[in-house]
């Protein structure tokens, strides 16, 4: 709306429901309003019979707060979180150890060695292949089980056992020194 | 709101200073009734403090929101008034002066006074937002909940109203 866009209808309904004082007038309508005012006696005539009951609305009463009201309000307030000073300052130093711990922690996981082997994992490793402990010992001696295997008692006469049996003894030199005490 | 919500005393006192006189008017008028005014104010300050939590700056104004829930609990009292037994229902007004006595500046206020508590409900709100509290009409329709258009029209209704009848009292302010 432009300052000469006010007629003296609107003007009226203006004041009709807003009053006489400019402060309460639409913001759009304010300067239009106002440009009226200068240039129509008429719409000054009507400003001025408003302005008389806006007079008479402001010598209403108005409640006023009692005293003690603003203290009773603020005593419902909101209230800070008081923490003592000693439990504050504790709680910091736990938070700070606990974080370096947790840092250490994980820079360690991170940059630690790798595990080195246990004896008995060294020991398996040498040997290869797992088959039998057997096999492996007599592969590392290159004996084999079958041709070196005595027959048990049969070489002595006390335990009367059957004499066929010994002309298949074999040289108790050619058997390994853990074998030589059975031949 | 933020500062309040911390618990920031200084905070509260400003708030309240700020605005409680102005709660407790608006109150007044739409009430009518000093007493449970300031009620009506504690609890609305009580809603400011549990609300400062989850305030959200710019979505509102402050101000804007305040008298929505300061009429929210004054429109509350005023329907468990009409639900109340007789027995406590407020005082009936003084009957009115007769038109040939000169009032005096008390009898003007007392007078004026009633005949805005006599108002329907929603012109009176719309005249004590407006005219007593100084809200835009925009805010006043966002207040309310309804338009623009509905607010001038409740002004309207409400000042024509109060003009035919105070004028037989104070025609010579009125210009009868």
């Amino acid at each position: 709306m432009t300052r000469d866009d006010m007629t003296l209808e609107r003007f009226a309904v203006l004041l009709d429901a807003y009053g006489a004082d400019p402060v309460r007038w639409p913001d759009a309508e304010r300067d239009p309003a106002r440009a009226l005012l200068d240039r129509s006696a008429e719409a000054r005539a009507r400003r001025d019979a408003t302005a008389a009951l806006d007079a008479l609305l402001d010598r209403a009463t108005t409640a006023q707060p009692s005293p003690g009201l603003a203290e009773r309000i603020l005593a419902e307030a909101p209230r800070a979180r008081v923490v003592p000073l000693r439990r504050s300052v504790r709680g910091r130093i736990a938070a700070v150890v606990g974080l370096a711990a947790a840092a250490s922690l994980a820079l360690w996981l991170v940059h630690r060695p790798a595990p080195r082997p246990t004896l008995e994992q060294a020991a398996l490793g040498q040997l290869g292949e797992y088959q039998t402990p057997t096999d492996s010992l007599l592969s590392a001696t290159e004996l084999d089980a079958d041709d070196t295997m005595p027959e048990f008692g049969c070489d002595d006469p006390e335990v009367d056992c059957d004499d066929s049996d010994l002309a298949q003894v074999r040289p108790t030199a050619a058997l390994p020194f853990m074998y030589r005490g059975f031949a | 709101m933020l500062r309040v919500a911390r618990g920031d005393r200084d905070a509260c006192r400003v708030l309240v200073e700020r605005h409680l006189a102005r709660v407790v008017a608006f109150a007044g008028r739409v009430l009518g009734n000093p007493n449970e005014a300031e009620d009506v104010s504690q609890e609305a300050f009580a809603r400011v403090w549990t609300s400062a939590a989850t305030w959200r700056p710019g979505v509102a104004r402050f101000t804007t929101w305040l008298h929505r829930v300061v009429l929210n609990l004054c429109l509350d009292r005023i329907a468990r008034r009409r639900e109340a037994p007789l027995d406590d229902a407020p005082e009936p007004a003084d009957p009115a002066p007769t038109p040939a006595r000169r009032m005096e500046e008390a009898e003007v206020t007392r007078l004026v006074t009633r005949e805005i508590e006599a108002l329907p409900e929603r012109q009176r709100v719309a005249l004590a937002l407006c005219h007593y509290q100084g809200m835009r009409n925009d805010e006043t329709a966002e207040i309310m909940g309804i338009t623009v258009e509905a607010v001038e029209s409740l002004l309207s209704r409400a000042r024509r109203t109060l003009r035919e009848r105070l004028r037989p009292f104070a025609g010579d302010l009125l210009g009868a």
